[in-house]
């Protein structure tokens, strides 16, 4: 027989009891949840890196991953920035606020915020997709003396449509970030600059220290080819331009087998890879 | 503790006329809740639990499903919840002692897996409540044309057991290999006998002979190198193209762990469960996820996953391939799909683009 290990095992699957306190409509089907655990030491002790997810369950319709959407420096309350997808986002779209939820987390390797620190970083988003970066921008903004430049090159078709844009607007006026939100093209339809170009394009006459810049993604993984070009020929190394990667996730604790690219579990080795894991992998894209 | 010794080399082996086989199994049943192949009309094998101990098939080669589902079985429930009481842990009702009886080495050798997998950086507790209160009792076996755990070098155990027999002809060489093993030698009175050195020969000859039974030999060890290399092969395409998703392999697969999770509300509306059930990478529905993309359409990316993670994946996370050998795959898939044919076909091909 196998030994039996000291003291009782705690159990990785089983969420902790938290509620909705807020909830704040967003456009093209976004909603942010504010959320908080009952028990109030919890709050306090859920210590998270931005990019790391968290499981979610709407009690009695099933559990979904769901990235981190504050930062690690807002302690105390979590936000989520959740889409309509399927059957666990819109039975969760349904609740109210107060509703009892369930979460357990927080999974995934998250940005390495420690080796990033002193560098500059470049923040690069196409579209709805910049809400990922939304985590990392306010925990680099919160600890700003910890970094060297930071510049944000969005490209999204219509501002308004965005979800948090006023946030992302807000930007604009600080001094301690470098924000460019390009505009729509002029020309639409076919031939028209794909949202990627235009944040090439934008990106074109910033400066750019390669050996100390950091260049973190958000977009469809099928439209980044051109832009990792972009950035090497700037001399970025592969292991400095960071992104993440999405897949299916039953488990988020390496066990159920569902999230696997290559060899790698994205919910244990991910969902932040960098470029240079990732050509290391196969059927990445 | 100057100048001791113990009393025999040989103290972690005795042997047992293998006429006394029921009287073993009587006796195991004395320690817990016994499990063993039982045959089925038409031949096949079944792992699972028995009543009596003469139900149990000993010199049973190969189960249909494997030992795994009653350490991990097919559906387990794993929470309770209440709509505003939030989650319970589900504990299993009966926390008796199993022992499970007649795994061969490919078996052990899964079940050591399954810890590793169970384990890690996140410790699974359900597994590990049943793990802990199992023993296992071993049994050597003879392969048949089905069989490669030469191959993949879990053809002999030397840990993973309590108690574990090989077949002498007349008797048994039993190996013990945990304390609680040696409880059940100490309680089984003239059952067991010491070794005498004419067994010692027997042993050596049986498993020199064993060892050149099988039939076939697949090439394993630069594998995961030429796995990356041919990762686009024509093969896979091949395979897609007779595959039926069926899933029949996974479900076999003694190593096999992927699974699903779904919740399931009781009649009052308020409380329910969540379980999981054995999924496979090989169905449509695997990775395909909430606005309908797949990443895995094809089915040659999919069968070509499976031979990846149990091939090159776990040698990179575990030091060693999950496929034992067993041969179970081969008599399940519908479509004729040998792991031994993939696996030599690899090898032997051209690579082609
Ligand atoms: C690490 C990670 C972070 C994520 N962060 C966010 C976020 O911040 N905001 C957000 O709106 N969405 C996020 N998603 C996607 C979100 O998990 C899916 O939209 C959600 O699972 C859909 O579930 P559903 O039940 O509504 O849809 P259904 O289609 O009914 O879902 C079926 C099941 O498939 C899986 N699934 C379906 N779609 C996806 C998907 N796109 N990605 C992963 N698994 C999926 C889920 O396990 C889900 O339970 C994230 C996904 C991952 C992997
Ligand atoms: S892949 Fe096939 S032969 Fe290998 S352990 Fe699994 S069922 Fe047995
Ligand atoms: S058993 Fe055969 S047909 Fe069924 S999924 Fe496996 S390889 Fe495909
Ligand atoms: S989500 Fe289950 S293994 Fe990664």
């Amino acid at each position: 027989m196998k030994e039996p290990a000291a003291g009782v095992r705690a159990d990785p699957l089983r969420p902790e009891k938290a509620r909705i306190i807020r909830i704040q409509p967003l456009p093209q089907g976004f909603k942010l949840f504010q959320v908080r655990f009952d028990d109030e030491q919890l709050n306090w002790e859920f210590d998270f890196k931005p990019g790391q997810f968290l499981m979610l369950s709407v009690i009695g319709v099933g559990e979904a991953p769901f990235a981190i959407a504050s930062p690690p420096s807002r302690q105390g309350l979590l936000e989520l920035c959740i889409h309509r997808a399927g059957r666990v986002t819109t039975a969760l779209h349904r609740l109210k606020e107060n509703a009892v939820i369930g979460i357990r987390g927080p999974y995934g390797n998250g940005y390495p915020i420690e080796a990033m620190q002193k560098s500059d970083v470049l923040l690069l988003a196409e579209g709805l997709y910049a809400n990922a970066l939304r985590p990392l921008l306010w925990y680099i903004l919160d600890t700003r003396k910890d970094f060297g430049q930071v510049t944000l090159v969005m490209a999204v078709d219509s501002l308004p449509d965005l979800p948090l844009h006023d946030e992302f607007l807000s930007l604009l006026d600080r001094e301690d970030i470098t924000c460019r939100v390009c505009p729509s093209p002029a020309q639409a339809g076919a031939g028209a600059p794909s949202l990627i170009e235009r944040v090439i394009a934008e990106l074109r006459p910033q400066k750019v220290v390669g050996q100390n810049t950091y260049a973190v993604m958000a977009g469809e993984a099928d439209h980044f080819p051109p832009l990792w070009d972009h950035l090497l020929q700037r001399g970025i190394s592969k292991d400095k331009i960071l992104f993440s990667l999405h897949r299916k996730m039953r488990c988020g604790i390496g066990k159920c087998g569902h999230c696997s690219i290559g060899y790698k579990h994205t919910c244990l080795d991910g969902p932040i890879f960098s470029y240079w894991d990732a050509q290391n992998l196969p059927e990445v894209i | 503790m100057d100048g001791f010794r113990f009393a025999s080399s040989h103290a972690n082996a005795r042997l047992m006329a293998k006429d006394d086989r029921n009287r073993l199994l009587e006796l195991l049943g004395s320690f817990g809740d016994l499990c063993g192949p039982v045959g089925m009309p038409g031949g096949a094998h079944r792992y699972q639990p028995v009543r009596k101990p003469s139900e149990i098939a000993p010199d049973c080669l190969r189960t249909l499903l494997p030992p795994k589902k009653i350490l991990y079985p097919p559906t387990d429930e794993l929470l309770e919840f209440t709509a505003d009481g939030g989650f319970r842990t589900k504990e299993e009702a009966t926390p008796g002692r199993r022992i499970l009886f007649g795994l061969h080495p490919c078996d052990i050798h899964a079940v050591i897996t399954l810890d590793q997998v169970f384990s890690g950086r996140y410790d699974e507790p359900r597994y590990f409540a049943r793990r802990q209160r199992t023993a296992i009792v071993g049994t050597d076996c003879w392969p048949d044309e089905q069989c490669f755990c030469h191959s993949t070098k879990t053809d002999f155990v030397d840990k993973g057991f309590d108690l574990f027999l090989t077949d002498l002809g007349e008797q048994y060489f039993v190996r013990i290999g945990t304390a609680f093993g040696d409880d059940i030698v100490r309680a089984a009175g003239d059952l067991f006998r010491p070794v005498e050195p004419a067994a010692i020969d027997l042993y050596k000859e049986r498993t020199n002979r064993r060892h050149a039974a099988f039939s076939h030999s697949v090439e394993m060890i630069d594998l995961p190198q030429i796995f990356e290399l041919d990762y686009d092969s024509q093969i896979w395409e091949n395979l897609g193209s007779k595959c039926f998703s069926c899933g029949s392999c996974s479900a076999v697969c003694p190593t096999c762990y992927c699974y699903d999770v779904f919740d399931q509300v009781n009649l009052d509306g308020r409380t329910g469960s969540r379980f999981r059930t054995w999924d496979s990478c090989l169905t449509n529905s695997f990775a395909r996820v909430a606005d309908g993309r797949n990443f895995r359409q094809e089915r040659a990316t999919r069968i070509k996953l499976r031979y990846y993670h149990k091939q090159i994946a776990f040698v990179e996370q575990y030091g060693r391939p999950s496929c034992v050998g067993c041969g179970r795959c081969i008599v399940a898939c519908p479509a004729e799909i040998s792991v031994i044919d993939v696996l030599n076909a690899i090898f032997r091909e051209k690579v082609v683009r």
